[in-house]
């Protein structure tokens, strides 16, 4: 990505910066004051709601814990079961990681395309927003088992319409170990609708003038989007990745409603954070689920601090 | 250009204070959702009760008329109920026990209340039994049901069998019927005949790909085996859960059951989907009670009979999972708690209102009283399962902890050998040697 | 309120007239219009569904119902023996109340970690992220245990009151990084003349954040609606139901659950929050390349 459109014409719009050091410096300290003001509501509920059951949580990793009062302190053997001693502990975390890898960069693509296809001067620009958005809608609904259902069934739509080309020998997409992972992929593109939005939102902050200056340049369509509209979008491309990524990694309700709970057929849509909900409220074993829940902490935080790593070469803020 | 002190901001003020306001209207609006704690206050004689069962809001129509005249009986005494689908009521289950907060009276899985019994959670309710609870018309066996260690934590409201159910035209087109099938062999012989793999008509059902193992529990009590032993360890026969899905296996190879994929969509379909509603499937093994549901989905013409028996069967391996119900250990009225439970398993008028909804009734003076006013499927079912608690039945142990995740384990080798990552020798000794890590004895 | 975007490039720029082409117009529209149409078939087949009778929701794969029925709203909507109506209400209620807690707190954070210097601010905004890297399952008995020693049981305060506390940091860093990418240069103008922190917070940067406020406005209200285990776990009494709760209602999977007036309270419990999303667009399109700079 190009970094040198770091200031792009048309942004110094402003009184350009003025005022004697001394009276910074003071600004500085009442900002700094400000600061915790400004923080104070999210302070009291991290200490006051978020942090306490998360070290809870943390603290339960270290023991044996079924829920309904046994507890005892076990040191690190829950993380070492992991390791050593579960098979499907090992699958989840191949099936999570291939979800990742598949299904965020092709929801990006898609929610990235269709956001700049929707910021055109399109008629009915509204209305196919609205379109594009409606199966994000749909939340967690068990409506969505039925329809995946009726389109990757084994005489379901997708089938249907393979077979009018004359296809056959067509798997039974939901229900086939190799297949189903692919058809939660195709339902977690299907609902790009958020960070869709997200990137439409980012367009409209990239000021006009920038596409004016650059249409005086004569710059062409393609050229304006690689030179201003993507430099511009890169924190929200940035926000993207980064809160995909981790929603990928925490991928629960799309296996937990078509699969009933099971992560089936034969484990295969059996996510991580799946195979932790079975763990702490089918096998009652919430010590092994908080020690699996910080393992994931970590390994997010891991693909997290990359992100940010990397941000620095590609992202670019206008504001500092 | 802007002008940072610009006095009309693109984001008006007015707009932003508007949508507060409006928010603080919502708020005071008499919102009841913003009113004190919940938590059931009582003075001398009064109590408040909460009760809890899973299903859908028709079960909840049924049972919340009956607690209306469990408080047209008791004055002083007022209930709230809730309810869940299955999956979420387990789940609101764990927390609230977690937290001592689980409601009064509360339905209880047999699969769960080994744990719960076991973790401390339920009331003890030996000292209620006889002197608020009558479990005359219940007997030894049902007592049985919810004793857990020394303690009777829940008891049944509700059985529900395990039985054939059968298409009676799809497997009389073959020159065969229901009544015919005794043995597994028969089953399979007759599974055999009925299936027409080009015509997309399968013999019967996979039932290793159910989420519950019953009919298996079955064979291995034929066996003369027992899942569990009394002290939480895997008990059965290796070498008995092999056969069972190698018997299986056979007619899967043959064509004869539904193909590993088709079977697994149908599960997840629910009772809409299922073959034999579909008009595909000969025959399905089923809770007893699932009959009146099938029936309910189907013009075609039914048979309900008795799970098939091995050979050398024995003669009491008969059983019936219980419906249970159960109080909190951290309930406030354990009294009136107590005599709500003998309400829901003795009183004729409350059983006049809930029927079979949940299993056939526990009682066998409230079975009686209802039969004569049944009909159709529900008749069929109350005297199928009738038949068979008459039977000689040898007392099974409690499922014990971790017998959830042995059932868990059970469908996902089941899926293994259907779908051909297993072997069948392979997954069970898999299974066997994992079981060995969870089941284990207190 | 269409084409804000390119028309006034093509009145600056005539060398941009190739762009008018009929052709590329109509091949823009044919491709969003066929997307649009296999993003919407499934809720189609959705909507036929509620109108169909219960028997033939899965033997009848067609978009037009062969038994016209509307059994399914009238049955649903008091199968509770509650009209569906209070259970909308509730949502909205806690919906609404979340957006305004949402954008209250969250800008307000956002505004210090985009924009404030303080101590431990890089330690802070990595435990800010954390935060939204546990899977909630294992805080979930920790969080219940919390709000029921307070006695928040049976309230909707365990459902809203943490949306004042910022606790959703999804929308914190959402904003961050939109603050982040306005110009300094007008935060800096606005302080020469005399704006403290909370002026330019105000007067500067949440007008120009429209498109960000309204993306978090729709997501939380979306979010909230949807939320099922929330009110699963801390809501008993049935007059407090929200939507989704008196959904699972229908459903019974130890036994036959009821599609029909399933999809029919389904798709009127997403009427709304497709009303909410139309209301909202509005804003999100309105951002600062139409306003702000000009």
């Amino acid at each position: 990505m190009s970094v040198n459109t770091a200031s792009p014409p048309g942004t110094t719009v402003a009184v350009p910066p003025t005022g004697d050091l001394p009276e910074r410096g003071r600004r500085r300290r009442k900002r700094r004051w400000a600061a915790w003001l400004f923080l104070l509501p999210w302070l009291v509920g991290l200490f006051g709601i978020t942090l306490g059951p998360m070290i809870a949580s943390l603290y339960l990793s270290f023991t044996d814990y079924n829920l309904l009062g046994r507890l005892s302190f076990v040191g690190f053997d829950n993380y070492v079961r992991m390791f050593t001693d579960d098979p499907r502990f090992v699958s989840a975390c191949l099936v999570t990681l291939k979800y990742v890898l598949i299904s965020v960069p092709l929801q990006l693509a898609f929610a990235l395309a269709l956001a700049t296809l929707l910021n055109r001067g399109l008629r009915g620009l509204a209305f196919y927003r609205s379109v594009y958005y409606l199966p994000s809608l749909l939340g967690s609904s068990v409506a969505i088992a039925l329809l995946w259902r009726q389109i990757f069934g084994g005489s379901g739509l997708v089938n249907t319409a393979l077979g009018a080309l004359g296809l056959t020998d067509l798997p039974n997409w939901i229900a086939t170990p190799e297949w189903a992972l692919g058809t939660l992929i195709v339902l977690n593109v299907w609902t790009f609708g958020s960070p869709m939005i997200i990137f439409l939102a980012g367009l409209r902050q990239v000021p006009q003038e920038l596409y004016d200056a650059a249409s005086v340049d004569g710059a062409n369509a393609w050229g304006r989007f690689r030179r201003i509209t993507m430099p511009m979008l890169t924190p929200v491309i940035f926000f993207n990745l980064v809160l995909q990524m981790i929603n990928a990694f925490q991928a629960f309700t799309q296996s937990y409603i078509i699969s009933g709970g099971s992560g089936g057929p034969v484990d295969s849509t059996l996510f991580y954070t799946l195979y932790l909900y079975q763990k702490a409220f089918t096998d009652f074993d919430m010590g092994y689920a908080s020690a699996m829940a910080w393992f994931l902490l970590v390994v997010i935080g891991l693909f997290t601090g990359a992100a940010f790593f990397t941000s620095r070469y590609w992202v670019h803020y206008d504001g500092e | 250009m802007l002008n940072p002190l610009n006095p009309n901001p693109p984001l008006s003020r007015r707009s932003f204070l508007g949508t507060a306001a409006a928010g603080a209207l919502l708020t005071t609006a008499g919102c009841a959702g913003f009113g004190g704690g919940g938590s059931g206050s009582e003075s001398d004689g009064d109590a408040s009760l909460t009760v809890t069962w899973w299903g859908d809001a028709s079960r909840t129509e049924l049972y919340d008329a009956a607690l209306a005249l469990f408080e047209a009986d008791h004055e002083g005494v007022t209930t709230r109920s809730e309810f869940a689908d299955l999956g979420p009521y387990l789940e609101r289950m764990a927390t609230a026990a977690a937290a001592g907060n689980l409601a009064d009276v509360l339905w209880m899985r047999d699969t769960h209340v080994g744990r719960y019994g076991a973790g401390g959670s339920l009331l003890d309710l030996s000292e209620y039994l006889d002197d608020v609870i009558d479990v005359s018309a219940i007997g030894d066996a049902g007592i049985a049901s919810g004793t857990v260690g020394d303690g009777v934590f829940a008891l049944p409201t509700h059985y529900v069998g395990q039985a054939l159910i059968t298409a009676e035209d799809v497997l009389g087109a073959a020159g065969v019927s229901g009544g015919d099938i005794a043995t597994w062999d028969d089953l399979a012989a007759a599974a055999r005949e009925a299936a027409d793999p080009s015509a997309g008509v399968f013999g019967i059902n996979d039932p290793t790909l159910d989420d519950t193992h019953r009919h298996l529990e079955a064979w291995i009590r034929q066996a003369g085996g027992e899942l569990f032993t009394p002290e939480g360890t895997l008990a059965a026969d290796p070498a008995a859960i092999e056969e069972w899905f190698v018997f299986w296996k056979t007619l899967r190879d043959e064509g004869v059951l539904p193909p590993a994929d088709s079977q697994s969509e149908a599960n997840g379909a629910g009772w809409s989907g299922d073959f034999l509603v579909l008009g595909t499937s000969a025959m399905r093994l089923s809770s007893t009670n699932h009959f009146t549901i099938v029936s309910g989905l189907t013009e075609a013409p039914l048979g309900l009979f008795s799970t098939p028996a091995l050979a050398d069967a024995t003669d009491d391996w008969w059983f019936f999972p219980p419906i249970l119900i159960s109080a909190a250990a951290n309930t406030d009225s354990p009294e009136v708690a107590a005599a709500l439970i003998d309400f829901f398993i003795n009183d004729a008028a409350a059983a006049d209102v809930t029927r079979l909804n949940q299993g056939a009734p526990s009682s066998s003076e409230i079975r009686d009283g209802l039969t004569p006013d049944l009909e159709g499927a529900e008749t069929a079912f109350i005297e199928q399962i009738s038949r068979e608690m008459e039977q000689p039945a040898r007392p099974f142990p409690i499922r014990p902890e971790g017998s959830e995740q042995f059932n868990g384990a059970l469908t996902r080798i089941g899926e293994e050998i259907a779908y051909g990552g297993a072997t069948v020798s392979e997954a069970v000794a898999r299974l066997v040697s994992d079981a060995a890590g969870y089941l284990t004895a207190e | 309120m269409t084409s804000t975007a390119t028309q006034p490039a093509a009145v600056h720029a005539p060398a941009l007239r190739p762009q008018r082409r009929p052709w590329r117009r109509i091949v823009l529209h044919g491709i969003v219009l066929l997307g649009g149409i296999a993003m919407v078939y499934p809720l189609l087949w959705m909507v036929a569904s509620a109108f169909k009778p219960e028997s033939d929701i899965f033997s009848d794969p067609g978009l037009l119902p062969a038994t016209f029925t509307t059994e399914n709203f009238t049955q649903g909507w008091d199968a509770l023996g509650i009209p569906f109506s209070t259970f909308f209400l509730n949502s909205f209620v806690i919906a609404a109340i979340s957006v305004l807690g949402n954008l209250l707190s969250c800008s307000l954070a956002a505004y210090a970690f985009a924009r404030l210097d303080f101590r431990f601010k890089k330690t802070l905004f990595a435990a800010m992220l954390a935060t939204l890297m546990l899977p909630f399952h294992v805080t979930l008995v920790p969080q219940y245990i919390l709000f029921q020693s307070i006695d928040w049981t049976n309230t909707y305060f365990p459902l809203v009151v943490p949306k004042f506390l910022a606790v959703d940091a999804f929308f914190i860093f959402l904003m961050v990084q939109f603050m982040r990418g306005l110009p300094r240069t007008l935060d800096d103008a606005a302080t020469v003349d005399g704006c403290g922190p909370f002026g330019v917070f105000w007067r500067i940067i949440l007008p120009l954040m429209r498109p960000a406020l309204a993306v978090a406005a729709i997501f939380t209200f979306i979010w909230t609606w949807n939320d099922f285990l929330g009110p699963l776990l801390y809501i008993s009494d049935r007059e407090l139901y929200t939507a989704p709760i008196a959904l699972n209602a229908f459903l019974d999977s130890t036994g036959a659950s009821s599609w029909g007036p399933m999809f029919a309270m389904s798709i009127l419990s997403i009427l709304p929050l497709f009303l909410v999303f139309l209301f909202a667009q509005k804003h999100l399109i309105n951002g600062i390349a139409t306003t702000g700079l000009k």
